[in-house]
């Protein structure tokens, strides 16, 4: 992180610049992330990607208004954009009518990374695109009698580094490399033509971390074993169930499940509704801790600290010092997720959730690594006593509504269960439902818990943000399961 | 540095690399973005950057990127970092050249210069949008407002060099009377002074108005009257499918349909780069191909796909100026208009829905165009040619190809739409599809 050390004057003369103007308070943001990127399609490269984005953001609160900038031009004009920023911020004061504030919270002073064994710099084109004609060779290879006419392959290797000062006196620096692996292939059956990711739901393989990841991604076992298993269910039947049945959802579904239906709804700025013209609102109120919302077997948590997720970060874009957070404690509301504008008002600490994904977005609150907590069963036990149910384990199609209620989830890895074992795959259940009936309806987790990678988009512009969605397999009692028609 | 410093430092610099193609394609932009909630400002944001975006191609090996470091030092060490990238790609067997230049482009039709980046013209939109929404029985109201001043510079190892400026306002409005009672409006304009944010105001206070107290719609099939901002979202799918890229992606639902019907006969659907009185427009591709209008549906018929060079040397066919150097995609999508008031379109459904907004459209196979989404915003029961109830809770489910064929008809009167669900803009009509599937939670 030396090489961010140069940044140090710009950054606190950008303070001392903004002091002069009797600011409230703030900050500035070096923020760099150079990406390499190798893309396989049809076996031919695309053209490798390089991206070097980076520049300083710059947010401060003035008379109540808060206000953001940036620019990655680092000169005199620096003082100008400030300069014009500060009179924006006197003229909108027209259309301010609540003075924003932030919580007060301690100074930082640290250095903090991602662990990165195998350093990404060292990782050449070649490399990646070795990985990828393995993965290649594996799809051409596979014999079945669905053909794969089109594969894209994609490997993504990055580094994110950040500079932070406010005038809080925090200082903190920061790097976090991250290797992700995605996939779309589609498969030809009888001249019906699918289209579908590995992993499954526009999902990817990913980690922080240096080029020791690509190893835990096991692509050499993982990805015979998923064309085998999209083989099975883009050959198998839709099947048609009158009555209610109960449900096992894998960890991809139950994992998204506790990003749309708990993360979302959990953001402070939703329920206030600073998103509600663009990513919608939320079932919530915003003193709603406390309220039983599922079963006593409901147990999220969003944790930026676990090593080697995608969502990793010690100190977020406010200066504040992550920690795990307790979203739901026994089907309770434990915590929302806060930055420093919501936590000040209901007089509370911000629990750090406050991300910005590149130099020239705003921080906003976003989730880290969101899950449900894993139980205390093996799948087989779930299964035991259902005699007459569906194994839902991944997904293609899902969404749910701006104010995170009614959800939908379609299957695409899926089993019929029968007398307590799995049965035959059937193709595309539906589940549809409220998230209060989802909560409500589970009664058992598995010790199993998995994650996936994702990116989360919210916020005007765009930001995608790198999180894991995770679970254990998660048993639900008495739904309504539809078919995809 | 200046901008003609920075192209120069470039330019010399991948000059002496001695590559058989290579492009520069300078981008500066500024963009002032108001959010607002609660009938109050949240948060503006003062955007200026500079990017260099570079494509190199050697021995039929090709590499590409974006840099917004600027120095000199950083500048030149990140073409030879992207110069070994390249050598260190593997051979592509559909290399093809960049074009031959230079060409003659038409002016960009958004060009109004003098009147961009006039902070005091955007807060009085989002203060008329705000107190318009409230005026017509909101009880609160929140958006956002984007006004944006691009700029580019190509150059080419081909004989190219130009540049082109592009203005993009946007003014997206939500008004809510109740939790789940909301209307959407919307105005898009490369002209803040054709920015109609009163009308914005009150078709999203309306809609708020009219939508309190929701009932639960039956499941089932409907005939649907879907507002411009639906129907602009079910369209920039076609736009997707009808790049090259997403047929040699296999996640195109117009696979192997060239010249076959696709829609019904009432619709044809267009890209051009340069429409007149457009929000995003382009004189040239990042190759640098003059832009042009394609033809993608005409009536009904499959046409075209969007092309750049390379996926058209591979179709054996010509560029259709829609480069990306990674992948063709449209600038700006026109959907035909149809004979119809948005009346005429309400009268001609017996039992139906009327659905203004949408979000969150995901696909189960995208192959074959097979997706939900999910209406938001106001949406209503139309019994006998008339709106009745508000409704709310309903997803559509279907597919697209379907729907293309289940068109009824479409309105004369279009708009443009982009926002977060729509990001790239498509002028749309209303139009009225039979028998859409009509999804809800249990």
């Amino acid at each position: 992180m030396n090489s961010l050390s140069k940044y140090e004057d710009v950054l606190y003369s950008i303070l001392k610049k903004l002091e002069t103007f009797n600011v409230e308070y703030a900050e500035a943001r070096f923020h760099s992330i150079k990406e390499l990127a190798a893309i396989l399609q049809n076996g031919e490269p695309k053209p490798t990607i390089s991206i070097e984005k980076q520049g300083i953001g710059i947010r401060l609160i003035y008379d109540g208004v808060l206000v953001f900038a940036s620019t990655n031009m680092f000169d005199d004009s620096i003082n100008e954009l400030i300069e014009k920023t500060i009179m924006k911020a006197k003229s909108s004061k027209k259309i301010s009518k609540s003075q924003i504030k932030f919580s007060p919270e301690k100074s930082n002073k640290k250095e903090w990374s991602a662990i990165e064994k195998d350093n990404l710099k060292n990782i050449h084109v070649d490399d990646m695109i070795s990985v990828l004609k393995e993965v290649d060779g594996y799809i051409t290879s596979f014999n079945s009698d669905i053909s794969l006419p089109n594969r894209t392959l994609i490997l993504d290797n990055s580094v994110e580094e950040k500079f932070y000062v406010n005038t809080d006196g925090t200082h903190l620096l920061s790097s976090v490399p991250r290797v992700s692996f995605h996939s779309q292939i589609t498969a030809n059956y009888n001249g019906q033509l699918s289209s579908f990711s590995i992993p499954a739901g526009y999902a990817g393989l990913g980690r922080s971390g240096g080029w020791e990841v690509i190893k835990t991604f096991d692509l050499s076992n993982y990805v015979p074993k998923q064309l085998v298993i999209a083989s099975n269910s883009i050959k198998s039947k839709s099947e048609k169930f009158d009555e209610d049945i109960d449900v096992i959802v894998g960890p991809d579904i139950a994992g998204l499940v506790a990003h749309e239906s708990c993360g979302h709804p959990f953001e402070a700025d939703r329920i206030l509704g600073r998103e509600a013209a663009q990513a919608g609102e939320s079932y919530l109120d915003f003193d709603c801790n406390g309220t039983q919302i599922g079963s006593k077997e409901v147990y999220v948590s969003d944790d930026p600290t676990i090593p080697g997720s995608m969502g990793f970060y010690l100190f977020d874009d406010e200066g504040v010092e992550s920690k795990k957070r307790q979203l739901i404690t026994a089907g309770v509301i434990t915590d929302l997720l806060h930055n420093r504008e919501t936590s000040y008002k209901i007089n509370l600490h911000s629990n750090a959730a406050s991300r910005s994904t590149e130099f020239d977005k705003e921080p906003i609150i976003r989730m880290s690594n969101t899950f449900i907590e894993p139980g205390d069963y093996e799948l087989d036990e779930l299964l035991t006593d259902i005699k007459n149910g569906v194994y839902i384990k991944n997904f293609m199609e899902w969404n749910i509504d701006d104010r995170r209620e009614n959800q939908r989830y379609v299957g695409f890895e899926a089993y019929k269960i029968k007398n307590g074992e799995l049965d035959i795959n059937i193709k595309s259940p539906v589940l549809e439902l409220t998230s209060k009936k989802f909560w409500s309806s589970v009664d058992a987790r598995s010790k199993n818990l998995n994650f996936k990678a994702a990116n989360c988009g919210k916020g005007i512009p765009m930001q995608g943000a790198p999180v894991w969605t995770g679970a254990p397999d998660v048993r639900l009692r008495n739904l309504r399961v539809g078919t995809r028609t | 540095m200046n901008i003609d410093n920075i192209l120069s430092i470039v330019d010399t610099k991948i000059s002496s690399l001695n590559c058989d193609d290579y492009s520069l394609l300078l981008g500066k932009e500024h963009e002032d973005l108001i959010r607002f909630s609660n009938n109050s400002i949240d948060v503006f944001d003062n955007i200026e950057n500079i990017s260099i975006s570079i494509y190199l191609g050697k021995d039929k090996k090709r590499a590409g990127g974006v840099l917004y470091n600027l120095d000199e030092n950083s500048i030149l060490k990140y073409i030879d970092s992207l110069f070994q990238f390249c050598n260190d790609s593997p051979i592509n067997n559909d290399y093809t050249n960049l074009p031959t230049g230079p060409f003659n482009y038409s002016p960009n039709r958004s060009i109004d210069i003098d009147e961009v980046n006039n902070y005091e013209s955007i807060i009085d939109h989002v203060e008329n949008s705000i107190n318009s929404g409230l005026q017509s029985g909101a009880s609160r109201v929140c958006g956002s407002f984007t006004s944006t001043k691009s700029e580019i510079f190509l150059k080419t190892s081909t004989g190219i060099e130009s540049h082109d400026d592009s203005f993009t306002n946007l003014l997206n409005i939500r008004a809510f009377t109740e939790s789940k009672s909301s209307g959407h409006g919307i105005s898009c304009s490369a002209s803040i002074n054709d920015i109609d944010s009163e009308n914005a105001g009150l078709i999203a206070g309306d809609y708020a108005k009219l939508s309190i107290n929701p009932k639960l719609c039956e499941p089932g099939k409907y005939d649907i009257l879907f507002a411009p901002t639906v129907a602009a979202d079910i369209f920039q799918f076609v736009g997707h499918a009808a790049s090259a890229d997403s047929i040699d992606s296999g996640d195109s639902f117009f696979t192997d349909k060239i010249n076959l019907q696709v829609s019904s006969e009432n619709l044809s659907i267009s890209d051009i780069g340069n429409p007149e009185g457009g929000i995003y427009n382009r004189i040239f591709d990042d190759e640098g191909i003059p832009t042009q209008s394609t033809n993608i549906i005409e009536n009904g018929i499959l046409k075209n796909y969007l092309h750049n060079m390379t996926t058209a040397n591979k179709y054996g066919v010509k560029s259709t100026g829609n480069a990306g150097i990674i992948a063709p995609s449209y600038w700006n999508l026109e959907v035909s208009s149809g004979f119809l008031t948005v009346e005429e379109q309400l009268s001609s459904i017996d039992d139906g829905l009327l659905i203004t907004n949408n979000w969150y459209t995901r696909f189960q196979n995208p192959a074959a165009g097979s997706y939900s989404t999910v209406p938001r915003d106001a949406c209503f029961i139309i019994n006998n040619g008339k709106i009745t109830t508000p409704i709310h809770g309903i997803r559509i489910s279907d597919e697209i190809p379907r729907q293309l064929s289940n068109i009824d008809s479409l309105s004369k009167i279009r708009n443009w739409i982009s926002w977060w669900e729509v990001e790239i803009p498509v002028l749309s009509p209303s139009i009225v599809v039979k028998d859409v599937p009509i999804t809800r939670s249990t």
